[in-house]
């Protein structure tokens, strides 16, 4: 009884009233969607070709999009965390744009840059790839908004590696990009996870930038939302649920297994 | 042999001006001073982390100025653990002969016995932290010498470590510059960790070297204030002097000290406190030339020594011991007389 007093002091009563109203209203809204929507709900999402597929879809652009963004974001957040350069402020701010666009105009942005007949479009038509209605918009209009995450992330990762580690294998004998790869990059790895974690999910998520560039095939967020507008509320919530549930065991199995933290 | 000829390297407001010192193989040389004052950028620009604006520096008759780090062979422990925190011990110390492209069976023989060597086989297989600040010491110096090193570089490396652990290290350093023959640079703050270690010490103040000479010179004659305030003296005065016989007369501010020089105009004097002997009474007359009387305006107590302060016009610093201040019941406010030997007396150059 005394330890509970303890526990409860009026500081700690403080802190858990602010915390009981953001778990209702970032967390309950889910966990209603999720225990509300019917079993036979379920199993017809479930049985729906089209639902899977979408949502199969959006699993696999936000996997390819999570590579990318690894293979391109990972040395370009080296080079903005470890090399002085006139400008490096400036490109440090611009990894933010995309993320403060609304997502809308993220799309228009990458439409009018990658588009047919646009100044990289044409470039790209050349090769043969189309962004519009097709899953390499789809991958482009993820990758515009959620590969930031997974660069701001490494970068923080690689700024708190101390710099005495990099130092110690450049006097070894390792050459700048040997101590990257067997140095930097293995002791830096659990970050670059968290930031891939918290990028596949952005990209898993996004509506906005890929309904302008690809309406079809029809990724889980597109299709929720096309349900939502022609059927209702009742049509599009059990999709939704079950999207939720997909990812969130997406999710929480990558973060369990690469021992990911958000420190 | 390590020479340094001249190093200049400029680093935001940082400056190391001018910077010339040679370290011979087998002699163990500190470079003692604040932190701040450019010792880690020095042992950078050696290691080849930093290029260097001007000047030289030459390795074995080599000069490796512009050689990137990998081809200088230099042993490195940076003040904080630089383990790599993914590789087990025997990873570690393996990894400096990995890159030198070593045969594995050669790498195993060098890493047993390194690890004999420094004390630390049964560790190998450990990952960094699952081990003490003194293994990782220890097993960093291991990875530091396993290449052979034409110089070993040490920053700060008992820092952060309890006085037991810094006790056999120091041990260990010891033994290693008997056993490797090559020029080792320690840097650090620590005045005692200083003249415990080395053959030759470098002051360096603002990336610069104030003084540089042998420990027990230097410690018993600085040539240079910062020197003698680093070193100890706490009693440090700037007055006239007047040639005197055999020597000088400095008047401080009225107090006249008798030093054995043969100096004139402004000077700077120093002495350390535990010089000063103190006498309850005057005991007529003696070898001592310089004798004051004052009054104990203060009484730090520092375990088993005592520091005196003492107004004998000017404030003068005395240390004893506590049972010296038992015996000769001296409390604040007491009437004491006060001896220097002249020749405790030193003059400073700047």
């Amino acid at each position: 009884m005394e330890e509970m007093r303890k526990i409860l002091d009026n500081s700690t009563l403080f802190f858990l009233f602010f915390s009981i109203i953001a778990t209702i209203v970032l967390f309950f809204p889910i966990l209603l969607l999720v225990f509300t929507t019917p079993p036979d709900g379920y199993f017809k999402a479930i049985s729906d070709k089209e639902v899977i597929s979408a949502i199969m879809l959006s699993i696999l652009t936000a996997s390819l999009t999570t590579i990318f963004a690894i293979i391109i974001g990972v040395p370009f957040a080296y080079f903005l965390a470890r090399y002085q350069f006139r400008g490096r402020d400036f490109i440090d701010s611009l990894i933010d744009i995309p993320i403060l666009l609304p997502h809308s105009v993220a799309g228009i942005v990458l439409l009018s840059t990658f588009g047919p007949n646009q100044l990289l479009g044409k470039g790209l038509e050349v090769l043969g790839i189309s962004i519009v209605d097709s899953i390499f918009g789809i991958v482009l209009a993820q990758f515009f908004v959620s590969a930031p995450l997974l660069i701001k992330t490494t970068k923080a990762v690689f700024e708190s590696i101390g710099e005495d580690y990099i130092k110690a294998a450049r006097v070894f004998g390792a050459r700048r990009l040997r101590a990257f790869l067997e140095i930097e990059l293995p002791m830096a790895q659990r970050g670059i996870l968290a930031g891939a974690v918290l990028c596949w999910a952005r990209a898993v998520s996004e509506f906005g930038a890929v309904i302008i560039l690809t309406y079809y095939p029809y990724t889980a967020p597109v299709l929720i939302f096309i349900k939502f507008t022609t059927e209702g509320l009742r049509a599009s919530k059990p999709i939704s649920a079950l999207l939720v549930l997909i990812t969130l065991a997406i999710f929480l199995a990558i973060k369990k297994l690469g021992g990911v933290r958000y420190a | 042999m390590l020479s340094v000829i001249n190093l200049q390297k400029k680093q935001g407001d940082f400056e190391l001006k001018n910077v010339t010192f040679q370290v011979k193989d087998g002699e163990y040389f500190v470079i003692l001073g604040p932190s701040g004052s450019g010792k880690t950028t020095l042992l950078d620009c050696i290691a080849g982390l930093r290029r260097v604006d001007r000047g030289r520096i030459i390795i074995n008759d080599v000069d490796v100025t512009h050689y990137p780090p990998e081809l200088r062979n230099i042993g490195y422990v940076f003040q904080t653990s630089t383990l790599f925190p993914h590789m087990t011990v025997y990873e570690n110390i393996e990894y400096p002969l990995k890159l030198r492209g070593v045969p594995k069976e050669e790498r195993r023989r060098l890493i047993i016995e390194i690890s004999e060597k420094m004390g630390i086989r049964s560790i190998l297989n450990k990952m960094p932290n699952e081990i003490s600040g003194g293994e990782a010491r220890r097993a960093e110096l291991a990875r530091a010498l396993v290449i052979r090193p034409n110089v070993l570089l040490l920053d700060e490396p008992l820092s952060h470590l309890d006085e037991p652990i810094k006790k056999s290290l120091r041990m260990e350093l010891r033994r290693i510059k008997k056993d490797y023959d090559i020029p080792i640079i320690h840097v650090t703050h620590d005045q005692r960790e200083a003249f415990i270690l080395s053959d030759k010490i470098a002051l360096i103040k603002n990336g610069e070297i104030v003084e540089i000479g042998d420990s027990f010179s230097l410690f018993m004659n600085p040539r240079k204030t910062y020197t003698a305030e680093f070193l100890g003296f706490e009693n440090i005065f700037e007055g006239i002097a007047e040639i005197s016989g055999d020597g000088s007369i400095v008047n401080v501010e009225g107090v006249k000290f008798f030093i054995t020089e043969r100096v004139s105009g402004t000077v700077k004097i120093g002495f350390r406190p535990e010089d000063v002997i103190i006498f309850k009474e005057y005991l007529g007359r003696s070898s001592i030339r310089n004798i004051f009387t004052g009054n104990v305006v203060d009484l730090i107590i520092q375990g088993a020594t005592v520091m005196l302060d003492i107004d004998v016009g000017i404030r003068i610093k005395a240390l004893i011991t506590r049972r010296s201040l038992e015996e000769l019941d001296i409390k604040l406010g007491d009437k004491v007389i006060i001896g220097i030997k002249s020749t405790a007396i030193k003059i400073f150059t700047d």
